[in-house]
């Protein structure tokens, strides 16, 4: 069943020099349960799409589908989670993850009870009452991404979450962000510019264009789950990486 | 005493030797320009009556103060929520600042006699401008990512308020708290100048009109005390409330 679809999506933003097409005609579709990669070069619009799919940026044209309906509240569904951590520095770890949970109205005895019993999964066990400052980059991600993932929306969108994370970080975090996946069985649209990350993580790929952003390709990633490290230097992995490489480049 | 301090001690004391030297040499009245020595004889027998009339200084200083932080706070909210208001008010404010308090402290006093509600008032009125600029610079200067994670979070405009922008505006509050906490003092001093039963404005205007210039002077070094006592006050009050805008930088 279609969790997200978009139709022929365009926006343009108007500037002195006259509008400034951002994207051209996005159509895609994220199927329930189903993990699936934007990949592009930065300035594609990326972050405009997203912001467009949570109801913060309005489209020129075109729709976007939630389980099959246009939404006025996006954030019923959706959450989202951005490139910074944007956790908030007045708040612990664990008062920062129970956010979302407060502000459903959730009373903090419960939402708290519920984050605890989390907290080794996200690695901050024995962090719940550290400040965001205390933490290392990666752990920052591991707590923005919780706060996201307790939300319990059925649709996460992840703004290139590991953009600022080093290399090793970075691969801990993917394994990792695909344990969590597998564990709460959530619907993910993920943005990267990594083409081996979104390979690695993704049952489909769509590539977008230079500005204006439009789909370029769409890739099947059929990649057996679940992932395990030695696949990235598989013939077929290789086989996946290179086609969208081939694609960005054209 | 650390090295921090060696600098504005031998300064201070370098300054108190030029008066005093100045005096000795030239050889100055004593009513005319007391000697800081002179001025050091006389304070311990003054200090009774100093702490008698600073009681009373120094409640009008921080009730006035407290209104003003009471007022600030809500015409910030306010010019937050509202542009209207936002647009309407804040020439309002400006035109406030222009107008001066000495002119009109003595209508308060034809208004609400000479007991403490005058001296309130000119605290406050000299007080809550620093406050509201602080306050709304500080609510400007708010993260938009993050105003916009908590919206798709399904945030109302209050809690948006209460969780994001007032925490983010707590570093420049407490600037501005630091500056309007010094007026305050001086504030309530020139309220009772125009006019009290009692405080150190009054005391000083005594000691101005009977050429009793050591006691002038040691009024003003209880008025300097007590500024710089609520300024550390304030400061220690901020880095307990504000850890994370001391701690990032370290």
């Amino acid at each position: 069943m279609s969790k997200l679809k978009l139709v022929e999506v365009t926006k343009s933003y108007s500037t002195k020099e006259g509008p400034l097409p951002v994207l051209e005609q996005i159509s895609l579709e994220v199927r329930g349960n189903q993990f699936v990669s934007l990949v592009g070069p930065s300035g594609c619009g990326k972050s405009t799409l997203f912001n467009i799919i949570c109801g913060l940026v309005k489209q020129d044209s075109g729709s976007i589908l939630l389980e099959g309906e246009e939404k006025t509240k996006p954030g019923d569904l959706i959450s989202y989670m951005p490139q910074k951590d944007l956790l908030l520095p007045w708040r612990r770890v664990i008062d920062n993850v129970i956010l979302p949970l407060k502000l459903a109205g959730v009373s903090t005895a419960d939402a708290v009870r519920e984050a605890m019993g989390l907290m080794d999964v996200f690695g901050l066990k024995g962090f719940e009452r550290r400040y965001p400052w205390e933490l290392s980059g990666g752990m920052r991600q591991r707590a923005a991404l919780m706060r996201t993932v307790l939300a319990k929306k059925d649709i996460l969108l992840l703004d290139e979450p590991f953009g600022a994370l080093d290399a090793i970080t970075r691969f801990k975090m993917q394994s990792w962000l695909l344990q969590v996946w597998h564990r709460f069985k959530r619907t993910v649209l993920f943005i990267t510019h990594d083409v081996e990350e979104a390979v690695y993580l993704s049952d489909k790929i769509y590539v977008l264009s230079q500005r204006p952003g439009r789909i370029k390709l769409e890739v099947d990633v059929p990649l057996a789950r679940p992932r395990i490290p030695g696949m990235i230097t598989g013939a077929h992995f290789v086989k996946i990486k290179e086609k969208i490489l081939k694609s960005i480049d054209a | 005493m650390g090295v921090k301090y060696r600098y504005p001690l031998i300064f201070t004391a370098g300054f108190l030797l030029l008066w005093e030297s100045y005096v000795y040499f030239t050889g100055k009245e004593k009513w005319l320009l007391p000697a800081p020595s002179d001025i050091a004889a006389a304070f311990p027998g003054m200090l009774p009556l100093l702490v008698e009339h600073g009681r009373y200084t120094l409640l009008a200083a921080v009730v006035g103060f407290a209104l003003a932080i009471a007022v600030a706070l809500l015409l910030a909210v306010l010019m937050d929520i509202s542009p209207v208001l936002r647009q309407g008010i804040y020439p309002l404010l400006v035109i406030s600042q222009t107008i001066p308090i000495i002119s009109v402290a003595p209508l308060f006093i034809i208004w609400f006699g000479y007991g403490l509600l005058p001296k309130v008032i000119v605290v406050a009125l000299v007080c809550f401008f620093p406050l509201v600029v602080s306050v709304i610079q500080g609510m400007e200067a708010v993260d938009r990512d993050m105003v916009n994670l908590l919206r798709v979070m399904g945030a109302s405009t209050w809690q948006i308020i209460k969780e994001v922008k007032l925490p983010a505006a707590l570093p420049s509050f407490f600037a501005g708290l630091k500056i309007a906490g010094t007026y305050s003092i001086m504030g309530a001093v020139i309220g009772e100048w125009l006019g009290a039963a009692k405080g150190l404005g009054l005391f000083m205007t005594r000691a101005m009109h009977s050429y009793q210039y050591d006691r002038l002077f040691s009024a003003i070094i209880v008025v300097s005390l007590l500024s710089v006592l609520l300024f550390m006050i304030i400061e220690v009050i901020g880095r307990l409330v504000i850890p994370w805008h001391y701690k990032k930088g370290e």
